[in-house]
Formats: C-alpha cells, structure tokens, sequence
C-alpha cells in the first residue's frame, strides 16, 4: 500500500517511515499541516497517517479538506485521548484513531486492516489456486513450500490478487507500491513481475501489451499460450 | 439587619405609606377640626352680639350713672377705702329690674354649641347675671378691649367689653366638637389603613416585577455555568439598570472561560509533550527489536531513544518546577543573592561566553539561588536560541529595584505573540519547536521565568521590534538595607 505519514516530529516521523516501509509499504512523508494536506490532495494514497497537531494546518483541518475531494482513508495519531476528541476526530470522517504513545505492532495491523478494508475483503490471507497469501506476515506459500520474495515482488502481487480479475495498470503499480524515494529505474514494475513469474509459475500473472497485468479471476480459465514470457510489450 | 432585600424594600416602602397616608390624615382632621372651631367661634360671637345687645337695651334704659372714669381699678368687697361711695349702679325698680335681668339671655339653641354658658360683669367686677357659668370663672380681664377667644380646660371661651364698661363671656364645652370628629377620625382611620394594605400590596408586586429580572440572570448564569461558559447574558435583553451587572457577569464569565480554555490547553499541550517522546521511546525500541539488525542500527535507535528520554526528563523536570511554583515555591529558600555574580556564573558556562555581551553592576537581591539561577538561564538559552547574537545582559540596583535585562538582535516577535509567550507550552514558532527536537525547548522555559520573578515579588515584561531586538526585563526587590537584612541562614 501507499501511506502518507503526516508527523512534525521529526524522530516519530523517521521510526514511523522505517516501520512502514519494513512492513512493505510505499511510504511518503510530510512534516507539517501544508505539505500534509497538498500531499494527501494531491496523490491517491491507500492510507493517510495523520498527526493533530500540526504546526501550519492541524490534523481536523486536513481531514475536513481531504474529505470534501476523497475517500482516502485516515488513521489519526494523535496524543488527545478524551472521547470527545475521538468522537470528533472519526465524526470527521477518520477512519481509526491511535492514541500516542501506541505500539507499533497495533498500528502496524491497523494499517493493514484499513488496508484489507479498503480492498474489500475482510481476510488477511488470499488464495490464489494453490497459491495462499498470507498478509499479516506478508509470506506466500505454494502448497506447503514457503516461496521467498522480496518486499516490491511481494507487494505487486498482493495488489494484483487484492484485485483479481481486473486489469491493474503500470502506473496504478507505480502509484501502489512505490514511493517518492524510490528510483525509477531501478524498479520497473517488469523486472519485479518476471521475478514473480519465475517464483510462483508462469500461469499466475498475465500481461495485456501496453495495459498492464491482471490475476484470473476464479474459474477463470488460464490458456497457455498467453503466459509466454513476452511480457515486455 | 433583616437579610431580605424584599421585606427591606416593603418595610420602607411601608414607613415611607405610613408618613404620607398618616400626615394627610392627620391634615384632613386638623383642617375640620379647625373649621369646627371657627364655627364654633362664630356661634359665639352670635351669641355674644346678642348679649351685647340685650345688655345695651337694659343700660340705657336702667343704667343712670356714667360709668366709672377709665383707668380706675374697680373696686370691690370690703376693703375699699373709707368714705369712698361707689356709684350706684342701677337705680330702678327691683321688678323691673328682674324682669330685664331675665331678658339678658342667650339666643335660641345654636348649631354646634349645644349648651353655652354666659356670664356678665358689671365694671367693678360684681356678676351680673349669668347662666350655667362653670364654678369659679372669674371676670376676665380684657386689658385692650379687644374680644378675647381662650379655650379653658374642656372649654371655648369668648370674653368682649360690653357697653358701659361692663364684661362678657359666653363659652361652649368643646366635647360636642370632638365628638362631631369622631365618625370622621375613625373613616379616616379605615381609609387610611385600607390604603396603606393596598399600597403594601402593590409594593409587593412591584417589588416582585423588580427581581423577576434579577432572577432571570440568576437563572441564565446558573445555566451558563451548568453547561458551557460560552454563552453570554445578552445586554440587550436585560433592562438599562442591570446592564452593569450583566456586563460584570459577562467580564466574569469571559475571564472564567479564558481560564478554563487555558487550563484544557495545558492539559492537552502536556499530554502531547510528553507522549510523543514517549511514543519515539517505545516504537523506536519495538521497531529496533522487530528484526535482527545491523549493529550501526541499534546505536542509532539508543539513540533517538536517548534523545527522548533527556527530552522527557527536561519536560518532567519543568513541569515539576511549574507544580511547585503553583503550590508556591513552599519550601522557597532565601539567602542574599548578587545577580550580577549568577550572571557572570551563567555565562562562564555557556560554550561560548564571548557571544553574551554583559553589562552587569552589583545587584544585590533576597531569593533562592537555584531559582535565579534557573531564571537568568533561561533567558540566556531563550536569547541565544531565538536571537543567536548582540545578546547583552545587564543588571543593575535603582529605586529599590534589581533590573535584569537580556537583549538579543533576533528576529524578534511578533506582537500579536507577545502577550502570550509567558504561556505554558505557548510557542511562537511551533514547526521550528517541534521538527528539531531539543532546540525548540520545552515551550515551559518563560512560564517558569514568571513564575519565578513572580514568586520573588518581582515582574517580568518583554518588548521586541520585529527584525530589529528583544528585550526581556526582570524586576526584583532589591536587598533591604543590612539594619534590617533578611533573618535567613547565609552559608
């Protein structure tokens, strides 16, 4: 997923990046209330993480705007724990609310439950033939065999099962699963898919030249012939 | 003292009922009274005229001698002189004379004066004739000849020279007059007091209508106050005598909300102050221990975890000052103190004492040490932090005054910040403050100079041109004379 993480301190900032991004996010920050809400305007981010206060723009205000544009979803951080402030806070349309100081393994499984939301399936693990996706601990088993993959391979394909049977677009990828750090060229979305194809088999992922990929919905019927090795349009 | 304001207000108003009903009363009986007496005076002299005239009828047919020359006592009794003859008075047949005497009488019966009396005295004094005379009337003695009216005892009299020297007086008791008063007193007493229940009744009400608005304030501040202290008493509603009060109200609760407001503020800033080094401590170690790490790591995340603690400590130890200077400083030390030492102290410390600039004079002061101390650092740390350079201090002693001043040539503050920089966690520039910790301080470094230039009887005020220099001026009291020096423990 892509998250955004809206934080002015600066060591909450860099631990909450470092965590996401371990736990195979593409992760892009801002460091206050501007910055945040041109941020979260301007990209469409599977998940906003977002502080209150703000120098610049608090964290009611981004929300208010990004609500009246997107239904992005909104996790709050914030150090207000009184009710009312919980009960403003999702009545402005957040979507969680973590209080500081939190555990970073609840935050962790609360972005990816928002994530599993947003997707529309309530399941942490997908099934894909003989193939199980596990996305709590992002590991991806073929029958009993543990298959290794990287954390760009392991996230194409989650979004590419969490959206099985529609064509997903290279720039829907680049969008997803990369981030403003990443480097162009040394993450093109084909070199990760071959990867895949030569870990999970040839049949699992199909290539519409100049469109993008898609995983078969089930009973879908996989013809060979289309899971050629000429993915690169 | 009657505690009520009500029953104090009806009590006056019921003096107030009682004077006015009462001395209108009492006019309206003096007024008829009076009138009954003319009356009364009149049948008199009625009466009188026609004794008078009676008198004149029986002398000039029976009176032969001239009356006595003017001046001359009348006579009487036995003790006038020897040889002396008293004129005789009356020389006419006694028949005669009776039948007159019995027509000297008083007209038919008058109105008011049911039973007058008359007496007539010849001039040397001897009576007459008179009629129903009281006992011991005494001929009255009209020295100017003019008619005499004279109440007497139960009686109204009225006395006149009569023709030939002789005297009249024909009087009526006055008992028929009162008693002609009486139904007229006693209505007046029944109007009066009928009055007076329905002008206390009206007070009543009044007084009722008066603090119906009172209580309607009464009851929207005690609403405001139930539920938020947002609301206001709307002047406009209340009427023109009240809107003081109101006003007042208004201020109170305004002051009230502004207090609170800052009080929740606090609460918040403190919560957030101090949970998010918290949250650094705790995800940066959860995060560090999440996976087997590089060694370069782990320094790294000690680290941040480091800076946080240090961070939390600072704040906790703050807050900790600010507590106490809230219970006030109760275990506050006082020993003499010389600013201008802790100053050049403070300074010697700093990295780099070649960036303050001092201009200190001896400045002798009564406080605690540590606390001074703590505030000449701060405002030394402020200065640099947000200044950086031209920071001058300077202390001297005037007027019974120690004056600190700290200048910096910083960027200066804006003046909508200035009444708020002695704030709890009130910081003017909140991105700097935040983004590198540590630099910013704790937005607590101010609020405990006050509270310590408070606490030492003193002030502290701050004035900045932006882009130009802040200046922050201490004022303390200076160290008292030594005839009458601190009783403190110097070590």
């Amino acid at each position: 997923m892509r998250v955004l993480v809206v934080e002015d301190e600066r060591a909450l900032r860099n631990l909450l990046v470092q965590a996401l991004r371990e736990d195979g996010h593409a992760v892009d920050w801002a460091e206050d209330g501007l910055d945040g809400a041109h941020k979260a305007l301007g990209t469409a981010y599977d998940l906003v993480v977002l502080d209150v206060m703000l120098p610049g723009m608090d964290g009611w205000e981004i929300l208010a705007k990004l609500r009246r544009e997107k239904p992005t979803p909104v996790l709050f951080l914030t150090a207000r724990d009184t009710v009312d402030d919980k009960v403003k806070g999702l009545d402005l349309g957040a979507d969680d609310y973590l209080v500081k100081p939190f555990a970073l393994t609840e935050l962790l499984a609360r972005v990816r439950a928002l994530g599993r939301r947003r997707q529309g399936t309530g399941s942490p693990t997908i099934q894909l033939g003989s193939t199980t996706i596990d996305t709590n601990s992002r590991s991806v088993r073929r029958g009993e065999e543990s298959i290794p993959l990287t954390a760009r391979e392991y996230a194409i394909l989650e979004l590419l099962a969490s959206r099985r049977g529609e064509l997903v677009t290279k720039s829907d990828i680049y969008d997803r699963v990369f981030d403003d750090q990443d480097d162009s060229l040394s993450n093109l979305v084909e070199v990760h898919v071959s990867h895949l194809r030569k870990k999970l088999g040839k049949g699992l992922i199909q290539t519409r030249r100049g469109h993008g990929y898609r995983i078969p919905a089930e009973g879908e019927p996989t013809p060979e012939g289309d899971e050629t090795g000429t993915d690169i349009s | 003292m009657i505690p009520s304001l009500r029953l104090r207000l009806m009590l006056w108003s019921a003096l107030v009922l009682l004077g006015t009903v009462g001395g209108f009363g009492w006019f309206i009986h003096w007024s008829v009274a009076r009138s009954q007496e003319a009356e009364l005076d009149a049948e008199l002299e009625i009466s009188a005229a026609a004794l008078d005239a009676n008198l004149r009828l029986f002398l000039s047919r029976e009176l032969n001698n001239p009356p006595p020359p003017p001046g001359r006592p009348p006579a009487k009794g036995k003790d006038r002189p020897p040889g002396f003859r008293p004129p005789r008075p009356f020389s006419m047949r006694p028949d005669v004379r009776a039948r007159l005497l019995a027509e000297l009488k008083l007209p038919p019966k008058s109105r008011i004066s049911e039973e007058q009396y008359f007496g007539v005295w010849m001039p040397d004094g001897t009576l007459l004739r008179s009629e129903g005379l009281p006992d011991g009337t005494e001929c009255p003695a009209l020295s100017d000849g003019q008619p005499w009216f004279e109440k007497r005892g139960d009686f109204r009299e009225l006395s006149i020279l009569g023709p030939g020297r002789t005297t009249l007086l024909v009087g009526t008791p006055l008992e028929p007059v009162q008693r002609r008063l009486w139904p007229l007193d006693r209505n007046l007493l029944v109007a009066g007091g009928s009055i007076m229940a329905l002008g206390l009744a009206g007070q009543w009400w009044i007084s009722r209508q008066i603090f119906k608005p009172l209580k309607k304030i009464a009851q929207t501040a005690a609403g405001l106050s139930a539920k938020s202290l947002e609301g206001r008493i709307d002047p406009a509603t209340v009427d023109v005598e009240l809107r003081d009060l109101a006003q007042v109200l208004n201020n109170t609760f305004a002051r009230l909300e502004d207090s609170f407001k800052r009080q929740a503020a606090f609460t918040a800033d403190a919560s957030h102050e101090l949970r998010t080094p918290l949250a650094i401590l705790r995800g940066q170690a959860e995060l560090a221990l999440s996976r087997p790490r590089e060694n370069a790591e782990y320094v790294k995340a000690l680290r941040v975890c480091q800076a946080s603690a240090e961070r939390m400590a600072d704040l906790v130890e703050r807050l900790l000052t600010l507590a106490r200077a809230d219970a006030g400083f109760s275990v506050l030390q006082t020993t003499p103190v010389d600013m201008a030492k802790l100053v050049a102290s403070v300074v010697g410390e700093l990295p780099d004492p070649e960036a303050v600039d001092q201009m200190i004079r001896p400045a002798r002061v009564t406080g605690d040490p540590v606390l001074l101390r703590q505030l000449i650092q701060n405002l030394v740390a402020n200065a640099l932090a947000h200044g950086g350079k031209g920071v001058r201090v300077s202390t001297r002693t005037q007027d019974g005054l120690v004056i600190v001043k700290v200048r910096d040539k910083g960027p200066g503050i804006a003046e909508k910040d200035l009444p708020r920089i002695f704030d709890r966690f009130y910081r003017v520039d909140k991105a700097r403050a935040r983004s590198d910790s540590g630099t910013g301080g704790t937005g607590l470094g101010l609020a405990i100079c006050r509270e310590i230039a408070v606490r030492h009887g003193g002030s502290i005020t701050c004035q900045s041109i932006v882009g130009q220099e802040t200046l922050f001026r201490v004022e303390l009291p200076a160290e008292k004379a030594p005839g009458e020096d601190f009783q403190g423990n110097p070590q």
